[in-house]
């Protein structure tokens, strides 16, 4: 056991955090979160001078981040241990956690592309076509918004639930003439039964009891929290001239690409153990305009879909756009192909459909961002941009065997 | 009992006996020698009928002339959660009925009825499927809520009320973990909605013959027209995720309280009878307007404006108070 004093030292890196973020005159909301958050009762109980660090930097979890990434919030009753990791990488991975053995996670969310397909509609496990193009899964540990629109979903552990048991559309296709029948495949599978009595020490029978389900939701969830990428050129400040020169441009006035794509995550659905303000935040980028209203096509309305607030229309979420090279076809619908034509639609200031069955301007799309105006961008310099989002690819990420599936034998890890 | 409401006379301590005793199958209660107790707890088991017209509503039967445009349908679900259950006296006193909570298909706070009367079953006990197939008898099937009651002696009860829906804060928890019946998967499953955080509060899905078409668009066609009513617009606040993950406040919560008259019958000798003839009485079940198909309580779905005004719940800004008079959804009948 650690002393006291060994205990809380790590947390000394912290200091530097919490004055950076007293400069930001947030240290009163910080200090009052701190005593909303669990994990500073490591802290609380033996060092009393130490509140406000908020256990920012302490888990015993190995997220492998580098000092300058603050942890992600985690569920008090889903703690992150590498047993959940490697229990939730194998069901990640397990066709038969669906409707009828055909789709696993990873049919969508391939490591090679991120965590994305490809594609730029899904098939679900009865061959309908997912209204939405495939999520890339990076750092959505950090994410306080979890699909492309849905504000009502607080948690991996709730957004889960959806591809899982959804009906419109099906995806894995699990229902209550399947459960049953699903979680026995499971059992019946050799190496399950360590995998749950390691991820879940406490329980008597894991892998049997009533609480079987929810050991599996939470190792799904514990996997996809530890899919970590902050290992890419841009990490390691090693930019190409023309990545430089596409980086100041994303950071520039004229352009105002890191309004939305703010932070480490390039993106302002970011939330992370210091955040002291954390705010929704959703964008109409004027990709539609189908009415002359403002509409876009159903039912990729966005956050209207789940509010029905007439304000909400076309508003999704801003996406990380790290390892976005990899991830096309773009945009919450896979309408876009290219990482040029997306510049080139920020450019216009929104996208001009000319033919049926979405035609409209949605450059005039009344819901639009006030970031969305219109830049003059040259093709050299809409190049450099590109090489910018470029260097954010995590070669790393992609190839990591942690990350890769384990019922493959050339896969072997650790 | 008479027909003028029902009157309990009773003892003390029998009565917290009686709370106990389950397995009733209608309300009980003790009237015995004593003239000084003032209160019994009396057990009440509470059927619903779940009825198109006047016939009751099972799997793998059609039923005709439904709508505007007199279609044929089959059932494919019919479920709905139902809390704060109350007995109103004649003086207008409301009453709580208290769950039974050991009794299937309900806890403390809520109950799950469920009227598909079939399923497919396999030598194993596995359900196969629920409702579209199968002869067996559906394991989850469950038309009755049972409950006490605590009546004072003498008194006169002249209307029972419900809400259908699930309780806010049971609403957004989560669902792997939940008590039955709202787990998932268990119970719940199928009644989830998850991509609005939440439970459907009633599922009434019908597969009409010939399917569902749109009359703007040729290329669509469906096969469910759906009737699923629960809260909408439930956004995650900023002190949610600070503190946690459920939403604040839906924009509309959509939990349908119901009143009904006893009209003179007695709580042993009665039911809830909820009609689905009556429901969709003003649609069109062979065509959908946009959306989803059906109503899926969605602001902008055209087909719940009629739904819920025979539901007689705010929708949009309808406020539908009163209902359509036409459309008697929910009665009290004879048990």
């Amino acid at each position: 056991m650690a002393t006291p004093t060994q205990w809380c030292f790590p947390l000394l890196k912290v200091n530097s955090l919490r004055y950076r973020l007293n400069r930001n005159s947030a240290r009163v909301r910080v200090c009052a979160l701190a005593l909303l958050l669990p994990w500073a009762s490591g802290c609380l109980d033996q060092s009393s001078t130490r509140v406000d660090d908020q256990g920012a930097r302490v888990s015993s979890y190995d997220w492998g981040l580098p000092d300058s990434i603050p942890l992600p919030r985690v569920p008090e009753d889903n703690p992150m241990t590498e047993e959940k990791f490697q229990l939730g990488r194998h069901l990640f991975y397990d066709a038969r956690l669906s409707a009828n053995g055909t789709i696993s996670c990873s049919s969508c969310h391939q490591q090679d592309k991120a965590f994305t397909d490809g594609k730029v509609h899904a098939l679900g496990a009865s061959g309908q076509p997912h209204p939405r193009n495939s999520q890339a899964l990076v750092n959505v540990a950090w994410n306080n918004i979890l699909t492309w629109g849905n504000p009502s979903l607080g948690t991996i552990e709730k957004q889960i639930m959806v591809p899982l048991y959804g009906d419109d559309p099906i995806e894995h296709g699990l229902n209550e003439a399947n459960h049953e029948q699903v979680l026995r495949s499971l059992q019946a599978e050799p190496v399950y039964p360590p995998l749950f009595a390691e991820a879940f020490p406490d329980q008597d029978d894991p892998l049997y009891s009533d609480q079987a389900w929810d050991n599996i939701v939470k190792a799904l969830a514990s996997f996809v929290r530890g899919l970590v990428s902050f290992d890419s050129d841009y990490d390691r400040g090693e930019l190409s001239a023309s990545a430089l020169r596409g980086e100041k441009l994303f950071n520039s006035e004229r352009l105002e690409c890191f309004h939305c794509h703010a932070g480490y995550n390039f993106t302002d659905a970011t939330v992370d153990r210091l955040t002291s303000v954390n705010q929704l935040q959703f964008h109409n980028t004027g990709l539609y305009n189908i009415d002359g209203l403002g509409a876009y096509p159903e039912p990729n309305t966005g956050r209207h879909e789940v509010t029905g607030n007439p304000a909400h229309m076309g508003q999704f979420r801003a996406q990380n756009l790290r390892n976005v090279a990899l991830t096309a076809p773009y945009n919450h619908d896979g309408s876009v192909a290219t990482l040029e034509e997306v510049i080139r639609n920020y450019a216009a200031g929104g996208r001009v459909l000319t033919s049926p069955p979405n035609a409209g301007d949605g450059r005039m799309n009344p819901y639009k961002d006030g970031f969305i105006t219109s830049f003059e961008i040259s093709d050299q310099e809409i190049q450099d941009v590109i090489a910018f989002l470029e260097s954010l690819t995590d070669r790393n990420f992609i190839t990591n065997p942690r990350f890769s599936n384990p019922w493959t034998q050339d896969s072997e890890q650790d | 009992m008479g027909k003028q409401g029902i009157a309990y006379v009773t003892v003390t301590g029998l009565a917290l006996a009686l709370a106990g005793c389950g397995g009733s199958s209608s309300s009980s209660s003790t009237d015995t020698e004593s003239d000084s107790a003032t209160i019994t707890t009396a057990e009440i088991t509470l059927p619903f009928k779940a009825m198109v017209g006047s016939e009751t509503v099972a799997c793998g039967k059609s039923y005709q002339g439904l709508g505007t445009a007199s279609s044929e349908v089959t059932f494919a679900d019919f479920r709905m959660f139902v809390h704060n259950i109350r007995l109103v006296t004649d003086q207008g006193e409301e009453i709580a009925l208290t769950l039974d909570a050991g009794q299937p298909g309900q806890n403390a706070d809520v109950a799950l009825l469920d009227f598909r009367d079939k399923a497919d079953v396999d030598d194993n006990g596995v359900i196969l499927d629920i409702c579209q197939s199968g002869d067996d008898a559906n394991p989850n099937f469950k038309n009755s809520i049972t409950g006490t009651v605590a009546l004072d002696a003498g008194v006169s009860v002249s209307d029972i009320r419900f809400t259908i829906g699930v309780p806010f804060e049971l609403n957004h928890q989560s669902q792997s973990a939940a008590e039955e019946p709202l787990r998932n998967p268990g119970l719940a499953s199928g009644m989830t909605w998850n991509w609005q955080n939440g439970y459907k509060f009633m599922a009434a899905d019908v597969l009409p013959t010939g399917g569902i078409t749109r009359p703007e668009n040729p290329d669509w066609s469906g096969m469910r027209w759906n009737i699923h009513l629960g809260s909408t617009g439930c956004e995650v606040s900023t002190s949610d995720l600070e503190q946690g993950t459920a939403p604040e406040t839906c924009a509309a919560p959509n939990r349908l309280d119901v009143s009904l008259p006893l009209d003179g019958l007695a709580l042993d000798n009665l039911a809830i009878a909820i009609d689905y003839a009556a429901l969709v009485s003003t649609v069109n079940l062979a065509q959908d307007g946009g959306g989803s198909p059906g109503c899926m309580s969605f602001a902008g779905d055209p087909e719940c404006e009629k739904i819920f005004n025979n539901l007689a719940l705010p929708f949009g800004d309808q406020d539908n108070a009163g209902g359509n008079p036409n459309a008697v959804v929910f009665s009290v009948v004879e048990g």
